[in-house]
């Protein structure tokens, strides 16, 4: 309501001052509701925590808090709507409704694409035109967003699951398999439900943004961040980056921006350390991956294949352990885990096998799978796209997992 | 809307000819290593000799039946606890029958979670058998697609074509339902599994002593201290333990032994309401006159005799086979 009003009162006030002020309230009621919900515990036990190192002692009241599905992603959506309203981008919404279901559209509601007012509004307010070649989009984006989330992720979490449950009991070579592929079911849990998401809103007619596009075989953390939840690093590009970037270009700034951003990213994730050290080992990668991309050596090392397809290993080896801190409930845990990876990994299979087995193998032969997605993609032209159809349905009635486990992003 | 109505036909009847096949060809293979077996095994058993034992992991790696008697079975399966033993027990107290019948019980045999304990693959198939629908509906965990052909193994079908693997090799020995492994993995291992118990103890008071500070957790954190108080403590629902004794006492022909079988010192160091346990068994020795509690959890066996941190080996089990056979044989002959 905030927001439906705000843009209407930018939209109509001539005067610049008036548009700002409306502007500001948007941004601070919608940052408000964030930080309470999410950052409230966490700023007031850290404040608490520094105070009291200057023997100032603090007795903050604590709330049970529960927190909102999916309050990262409407914020965010609702956020640019009035930033692009007020910069003119987009017009403002006059019908409350529609604003609504821009706000509440159930296909992307609790975990995406954050999309934006100028590409969703007008296809909520067209009258929809269903043809048979959106029905097979979606009916086969659908079916791939069940196969990666009930086959894929729900197969690999087992193994991940019980060896980050014992971090302890288990080696670094164990740890090493569980680190790898973390990233592997939450690619699939997430890009799962995008899919789901995209096809789902694709019968009714609506086109929502793409947010993955292969990201975990780059050549370096910038195409990653590129190629995964776009529709989230995208908007802070937009909205956060380049606005800073203008402010100020030079070399060190733009460092200092990209180290923030990634911050950022982490931060939007969860009120713990281990994603705001997540976000500033990335920045600090990216910086230092821009350097190097400009070097002599990186040049001749993309310019072989081979050697090209090492690089792209050696980047996701280095996602893997900073996804550590993404997985791990603290600190303390996440450094435990890639000091056990980088101190005892070996190439021992006997090691590997000798917990958790059956698990293992599983998610192996399931990654597989995925990765075989990527060239058997469902081609709308072609004439027997039912066979994409009736396969992607056994497979799932074959190896789905019946655990009723929900999606990783719902509690962002 | 024709679109996608053959290819949902073709994908239905390829559904229906795998799930035939699969009843024809892989279920008929399942060995008495399976929990399906096992459950369906005990519906139809009727040898009014026979002396089953229920029970979890522990019970399936403890009890030897060749060890305990001529006419024992070992129904033990995985993760299971009174939620799904009441079933078993239930079943086999409705048998015209006065064998005694011997129950594995540990600190976790009492948590009441439906969701976590009652695994739907122990019990498929299960179309020809109503109590097992019954009882599965009656604790919520009865999907309706497992009644529909074609869907009714979804999430299943994987763990039964691996469960045709377990065959008996040189050092994994199976015995009327018991699976008993000889193997130790050496000190260097069996420390980190322990020490990863302790870990879980250091962890648990770490949390606890945040918690009742006033200091909210984590979601996370949340979970993680649910998940090591049942872990850890022993689960003293009284509930449960009083619909346990009214079955028992109400078939005053069958006697019930509850055996505590021998723990690694490192599981029990963690258990906090350990009296609890003792009141427990006490109770039943002295005021239930069939059920008879028998406690060896401090059962004296070196590391050598342990598989992991939770579970005894091969030769853990014959160690304790033996004295359990001394102490029980008055009871099972």
């Amino acid at each position: 309501m905030v927001d439906f009003y705000a843009g209407l009162q930018i939209g109509k006030t001539p005067e610049r001052r008036k548009k700002k002020w409306y502007f500001l309230m948007s941004l601070f009621v919608n940052l408000g509701f964030l930080f309470y919900f999410k950052y409230f515990h966490f700023f007031t036990e850290n404040t608490s925590l520094i105070l009291s190192r200057y023997n100032i002692f603090t007795d903050f009241t604590y709330y049970d808090i529960l927190l909102p599905v999916g309050i990262s992603f409407y914020t965010f959506q609702t956020l640019s709507y009035t930033i692009d309203v007020y910069h003119g981008k987009t017009e403002p919404e006059t019908h409350l409704g529609y604003f609504a279901l821009y706000v509440a559209y159930f296909p992307q509601l609790v975990a995406g694409p954050i999309e934006r007012s100028y590409r969703l509004l007008p296809q909520l307010k067209r009258e929809p035109n269903v043809i048979t070649k959106d029905v097979k989009y979606a009916v086969n984006k659908i079916l791939l967003g069940f196969f990666k989330k009930l086959v894929v992720a729900d197969t690999v979490s087992q193994y991940v699951d019980a060896i980050y449950a014992n971090v302890d009991g288990t080696t670094g070579t164990q740890l090493y398999w569980a680190a790898f592929l973390f990233p592997v079911q939450l690619f699939a849990d997430f890009s799962g439900y995008t899919d789901i998401a995209i096809g789902s809103a694709r019968l009714m007619g609506v086109k929502l943004m793409e947010n993955f596009k292969k990201p975990l075989w780059q050549e370096n953390h910038i195409s990653y961040w590129a190629n995964w939840h776009i529709s989230l690093t995208s908007w802070i590009r937009d909205y956060i980056f380049i606005p800073l970037s203008n402010y100020n270009r030079s070399p060190g700034a733009l460092m200092l921006w990209t180290i923030f951003i990634l911050v950022l990213i982490g931060v939007w994730h969860g009120a713990n350390w281990t994603f705001i050290v997540f976000g500033v080992v990335n920045g600090c990668i990216i910086v230092i991956q821009r350097i190097l991309r400009k070097t002599s050596l990186v040049k001749a090392i993309r310019s072989n294949s081979i050697t090209y397809q090492i690089m792209k290993y050696f980047n996701l080896n280095l996602l893997l352990l900073e996804a550590v801190y993404f997985r791990s409930v603290d600190l303390e845990m996440a450094h435990k885990v890639q000091w056990k990876i980088i101190t005892e990994f070996n190439l021992n299979f006997h090691e590997i096998l000798s917990l958790y087995k059956d698990e293992f193998v599983s998610a192996i032969g399931v990654s597989l799978l995925l990765w075989l997605t990527v060239f058997f993609k469902p081609d709308l032209k072609f004439k027997y796209n039912w066979a994409y159809v009736v396969t992607m349905l056994i497979i799932i009635v074959l190896l789905g997992q019946n655990l009723e486990n929900q999606f990783i992003y719902f509690q962002f | 809307m024709l679109l996608f109505f053959y290819p949902l036909l073709l994908a239905g009847v390829i559904a229906l000819v795998i799930d035939q096949s699969f009843e024809v060809f892989v279920l008929p293979k399942r060995t008495d290593l399976d929990n399906s077996f096992k459950v369906e095994r005990l519906l139809g058993e009727t040898d009014p000799k026979e002396i089953p034992v229920f029970g979890s992991s522990k019970g399936r790696s403890s009890f030897i039946p060749d060890s305990l008697g001529e006419t024992v079975f070992n129904y033990s399966m995985q993760k299971c606890n009174f939620d799904v033993i009441f079933f078993l027990l239930e079943t086999e107290l409705a048998k015209d029958k006065d064998a005694p019948i011997i129950i594995e019980f540990n600190a976790r045999s009492f948590v009441h979670r439906p969701q976590h304990t009652i695994d739907l693959a122990t019990f498929m198939p299960i179309k020809n058998n109503p109590s097992v629908v019954e009882y599965l509906a009656a604790n919520d965990r009865l999907d309706n697609f497992q009644l529909v052909p074609g869907v009714r193994y979804y999430g299943s079908y994987v763990r039964y074509i691996r469960s045709l693997n377990r065959k008996e090799t040189p050092n994994k020995i199976i015995n009327r339902g018991g699976l008993f492994i000889d193997y130790y993995p050496g000190d260097r291992l069996l420390r980190r599994f322990t020490d990863s118990r302790y870990k879980m103890i250091e962890k648990r008071e770490e949390l606890e002593t945040r918690a009742a500070s006033g200091k909210p957790l984590t979601y996370m954190e949340d979970q993680m201290l649910d998940q090591l108080q049942i872990s850890l403590d022993f689960a003293y629902n009284k509930d449960r333990i009083k619909k346990f004794e009214d079955m028992v006492k109400s078939h005053p022909n069958r006697d019930i032994l509850m055996v505590f079988t021998p723990h690694h010192p490192s599981e029990l160091a963690g258990l906090k309401n350990r009296e609890k346990l003792y009141e427990l068994m006490d109770h039943w020795n002295e005021d239930i006159p069939n059920l008879y509690a028998f406690d060896y959890s401090d059962f004296p066996l070196p590391d050598s005799c342990f598989k992991n941190s939770s579970h005894i080996n091969l030769e853990g089990a014959r160690r304790f086979c033996a004295v359990l056979n001394d102490d029980l044989a008055h009871l099972l002959n």
